[in-house]
């Protein structure tokens, strides 16, 4: 009876180690054996999303013009942040790979290949300014101000003000807002209309107040204000009389019953998709992704519009100082074919490819030939873009002290659901800061 | 005794290699982290800073690593009364004789497998949506004004439906160790307890309760390693950055060794290697107090 | 041959009302509950075949726009969904297999006999349990990736299942070390006196008598393996050898990012149905195949 269990169970096992020997037959997986070159490429990107069928198609264009093979590895947003460097480390061969601006510059700076003169001509006939400008600082921040080129931007993102114009002319208010008080008045318009001004989700609520304190403090003295330490010669801390000033006029935006009552409990897309998609919420905040995300959703009759964050009485920052994202091509300073690589950057970021994320991911164009190429959705995002002149990092740097974050978030909440005013606010976060 | 030697070390030599090979380089190496501070999990040692135990000391006086203990206290106590309680009503249930057991068995086992990102989705969006939320309109059916309109998603109310969402998925998986370890009993013993003139309760309290204290013991180490484990979760319930009501260690060891949201903030993997050590001291711990309160008084079945 | 009897005794067994009616308590609790549980589970099975708008609307029950099968058909959409249930087929069938002929000899002699390295083991297995994930498999990787073996898509699929048991090892014992504590040893005994080796008693007497156990932890570690995430998701790089717990995490960020939840919830079905399904069908081969053992 043993043997009979046993038997059993050896043949499981050879059964399963036959079907591992049938699946081992169509194995080519990026070995180079066709002789010819193969360039690895760990995406960000999940093989369904739209971003990567994009790059699928082009590599498989690219292949076939320039008798290169590309094996691409589409690790999804966990896999790059958690696995990249892992390989990298071992040595493992990984030619290009992408993510956000910061964290390859910054996290992975020290595997990156200097671009400067490899991309030298791509960057005068394609390279959007302010994108580059950006990429480079990231660089910079991290390394004691060297700002020279280590990656190449594309999917580039901003965070703002999402409106719905319907209902803006239905409530009679004229244009987007640009200061905080013409800011106030039209919510004050929506709400006798009848409609809920503001709505966000609870991902969202930290840059929220992030990009509103940046506007009273700098991004600097936001910085400083988390970490507690001096930023850039900047020091403020919770005591300081426009951190309180900052919450009072969130906590007035609360009272006056601007937030959407559902605003403590909107776990994302609850926010975007019930409230704003619909036509319930006038406004919300968000990234340039939301009209990609919330398509399936959007009321028949909302038309797009997008405001910079408004500025604020004698602030630090005006509303052309916002966070403007990108994802970030880079080469691996190891790879034995940085040429190809580039060259395959290069077409990923340039041309047809670029039309392709504008017109198959709402993407906005990262190629300075397709610069009147942007998605209609997006369209009003275009003259926020434009205007920026100061770029902040994610959340205005609110969220660079982990330690602090959760509470941040959790009184941030309180503080839109009116469970806090401007006061007990700057205490809690006090508290929380140890102070 | 000497023939039995050579049976342990048979039978005892394939897993304590396998073992070896696999825990022993990744512990050892995991106790060294906690002692450095170390920007990435995989950097070389030369890479590394000594700190002594000041990863140790900064996590004991940070406010939000003690919240998240707490948290996780909260959700072993609390959600382990629950979950023990129901599953082991329902394992008691289903081998009281009743028809359709494996179809019971099956469905009440069925949210286990399901993966947690759609069950996470479903209760956020469905049942504690305070717009259209299934308790919203259960309660509203039932008259229940004030109760219908709590706000379940809130800062005040999220640790309990986090909680509860949780342990309605548990439940299935620790009524399966109950119910393997009811179905050992010999039911000549409960044949005989009937004969004798005992009754359901009786026989529950003098047969069932004493030789499921093994499988007890089994369920509080496997739901201690699940909880210190616990983190999809609170992720899934806490959108791109942690919610402090929500927070858990292993959560907060991601934020420290990855980074975490969408900020780059700084990256500690000794810190997290600390917070690692930390839990499983306390894993440890619960085992060997269950193991002193719950001899094996080697039952005769 | 005693447990068929017993079964087949049942089956024939008329409805004794008395017998019932002091059930009801207990059917009561029981049906509260699974109707819960139809009700949730129901709601992701209607959220598959609803639109995202719908979703989000509070009308996944109405169907207002009728039933759209077309969510499963994007969800499917990658070509690669059967490579990847081959693979944690294999993965978890084998890596279950060979824990149990593993875990099984170690829990008895561990839950046995007394000797100075049983609670030294007993308390490694335990603490290693306590470790999180990620600190055992990236160190891993890092000394795996420098033998230079994961560009061979065989060598590597060794190396994960090796991995798969290794870390599953802890767990299992530890599970199945209660279930052969509490065998009298009146059995080995009579075994030893018919002149019986003690490992050969192991396997014809002790190792069927703890089925039930064996049957309930293969069974998790079978989920286990098959949802199995991070490790897969550092190990495999390439599409011959993901998973499917990596593929549908894949699907369902994609879905996500692009605000696709009708479709999200469809990918989840299509993972969960054959898991489920499988769990079903496994339960019964593995109890049968035991007790068959008994009986032989």
């Amino acid at each position: 009876m043993k043997k009979r269990v046993l038997s059993v169970l050896l043949c499981t096992v050879m059964v399963a180690a036959m079907i591992v020997g049938c699946g081992k037959k169509s194995d080519d997986g990026g070995s180079s054996e066709s002789g010819g070159k193969t360039l690895v490429y760990w995406s960000m990107w999940s093989e369904e999303e739209p971003q990567a069928k994009v790059i699928k198609a082009a590599i498989a264009k690219f292949e076939e013009e320039n008798d290169i093979k590309v094996d691409v590895q589409f690790k999804g947003r966990n896999g790059q942040r958690e696995g990249l460097q892992p390989a990298l480390d071992a040595k493992q061969t990984i030619d290009i790979f992408d993510e956000d601006v910061n964290r390859v510059n910054g996290t992975w700076g020290k595997y990156l290949l200097d671009l400067e003169d490899l991309a030298a001509d791509y960057e005068a006939t394609h390279g959007v300014e302010s994108l580059m400008a950006i990429a480079r600082n990231a660089y910079g921040q991290t390394h004691d101000g060297d700002e020279t080129l280590h990656s190449i931007p594309y999917q580039p993102s901003i965070f703002g003000m999402f409106y719905n114009k319907t209902l803006f002319d239905k409530a009679g208010v004229e244009g987007a807002p640009e200061t905080w008080e013409e800011f106030d008045e039209a919510c004050a318009k929506l709400l006798d209309a009848g409609i809920t001004p503001i709505t966000a989700d609870d991902a969202y609520m930290t840059p929220y107040i992030g990009i509103h304190l940046a506007k009273y403090l700098g991004q600097d003295g936001v910085k400083s204000l988390v970490m507690g330490e001096e930023v850039n010669g900047v020091s403020v801390t919770w005591d300081d009389p426009k951190v309180l000033a900052a919450a009072e006029s969130f906590a007035d935006f609360a009272k006056k019953g601007y937030f959407s009552k559902n605003i403590t409990t909107n776990a994302y897309p609850a926010g975007q998709n019930q409230e704003f998609a619909p036509g319930e919420a006038a406004i919300v905040i968000c990234g340039s992704w939301l009209p990609n995300e919330a398509k399936e959703s959007v009321a028949d009759d909302l038309v797009w519009g997008y405001f910079n964050y408004p500025t604020v009485p004698e602030g630090t920052d005006d509303n052309t100082a916002n966070n403007i994202a990108n994802q970030v091509f880079a080469i691996n300073k190891d790879s034995k074919m940085p040429e190809e690589a580039f060259k395959l950057i290069e077409y990923l970021v340039t041309g047809d490819t670029d039309k392709a994320f504008v017109s198959d991911a709402m993407c906005i164009p990262a190629d300075k030939e397709n610069a009147d190429n942007w998605p209609v959705e997006l369209e009003g995002v275009k003259a926020g873009f434009d205007a920026t002149t100061k770029y902040y990092d994610w959340a205005a740097g609110v969220e660079n002290n982990n330690d602090l974050t959760p509470a941040l978030k959790e009184n941030t909440i309180k503080l839109a659901g009116g469970e806090l005013d401007g006061a007990q606010f700057v205490k809690a976060m006090k508290e929380a800061a140890g102070q | 005794m000497k023939k039995n030697k050579g049976m342990i070390v048979a039978f005892l030599t394939p897993a304590v290699v396998i073992f070896l090979i696999v825990f022993l380089y990744p512990i050892i190496r995991t106790v060294m982290m906690s002692l450095y501070k170390i920007d990435s999990v995989t950097d070389a040692m030369d890479l590394w800073e000594f700190v002594g135990l000041g990863n140790f000391q900064k996590l004991f006086s940070t406010a939000i690593f003690k919240t998240a203990m707490y948290n996780i206290l909260k959700i072993w106590a609390i959600g382990g009364v629950i979950v023990m309680t129901l599953s082991l009503l329902f394992a008691v249930i289903l081998t009281s004789g009743i028809r359709g057991k494996k179809f019971f068995r099956a469905i009440i086992y069925l949210p286990n497998i399901v993966s947690a990102v759609a069950l996470a989705t479903m209760w956020l969006q469905y049942v504690y949506s305070s717009k259209f939320g299934l308790l919203k309109s259960f309660f509203e059916a039932l008259g229940l004004k004030s109760l219908a309109a709590t706000p379940w998603l809130d800062t005040a109310h999220k640790f309990w439906a986090l909680l509860f969402a949780y342990c309605f998925g548990m439940v299935g998986y620790h009524m399966l160790i109950w119910m393997s370890g009811i179905e050992r009993i010999s039911p000549e013993l409960y044949e005989a307890a009937t004969i004798d003139g005992a009754n359901i309760v009786q026989k529950f309290r003098y047969i069932t309760l004493p030789l499921l204290k093994g499988v007890f013991k089994t369920n509080i180490t496997m739901w201690t390693v699940s909880s210190a484990a616990f983190f999809v979760w609170s992720q899934l319930f806490s959108n791109v950055t942690a919610d402090k009501s929500t927070l858990v260690p292993v959560q907060y060891m991601y934020m420290h060794t990855f980074g975490a949201g969408n900020a780059v903030t700084d990256r500690n993997a000794g810190y997290g290697a600390a917070i690692g050590i930390i839990l499983s001291l306390c894993v440890v711990l619960i085992f060997t107090i269950c193991n002193k309160l719950l001899k094996d008084d080697d039952l005769e079945l | 041959m005693a447990g068929k009897n017993m079964k087949e005794k049942k089956k024939r067994e008329k409805i004794n009302w008395k017998k019932e009616l002091k059930l009801t308590p207990g059917y009561l609790i029981i049906l509260i509950w699974v109707i819960f549980t139809f009700m949730l589970l129901g709601w992701i099975l209607a959220a598959s075949l609803s639109t995202t708008s719908d979703i989000f609307a509070g009308n996944t029950l109405k169907f207002p726009s009728g039933l759209h099968f077309e969510n499963y058909a994007k969800a499917w959409g990658s070509s690669n969904v059967a490579t990847f249930f081959s693979n944690s087929l294999v993965y978890s069938l084998i890596s279950c297999t060979l824990l149990i002929l593993i875990c099984a000899p170690a829990a008895y002699v561990l839950s046995r006999f007394k000797f100075i390295a049983n609670k030294v083991i007993q308390t490694g297995f335990v603490s290693a349990m306590g470790v999180p994930i990620t600190m055992i498999v990236l160190p891993l990787f890092g000394v795996v990736a420098n033998l230079g073996i994961l560009n061979n898509v065989l060598a590597t699929k060794g190396v994960l299942i090796l991995l798969y048991v290794g870390i599953n090892i802890p767990y299992t014992t530890i599970f199945l070390l209660t279930f052969f504590s509490n065998i009298s040893r009146t059995y080995e005994e009579a075994a030893a006196i018919d002149g019986c080796p003690p490992m050969k008693t192991f396997w014809r007497i002790m190792f069927p008598m703890a089925q039930s156990g064996i049957v309930t932890v293969t069974i998790f570690n079978f989920i286990n393996i098959w949802n199995e995430y991070f490790l897969s998701l550092i190990f495999a790089n390439s599409d011959e050898l993901r998973p499917v717990a990596v593929g549908l995490y894949g699907m369902l960020q994609s879905m996500q990012y692009t605000g696709n939840w009708a479709g999200m919830f469809a990918a989840v079905v299509i993972v969960f149905l054959p898991t489920f399904i499988l769990y079903i069908f496994l339960s019964e081969k593995i109890i049968s195949g035991i007790t068959g053992g008994i009986k032989g």
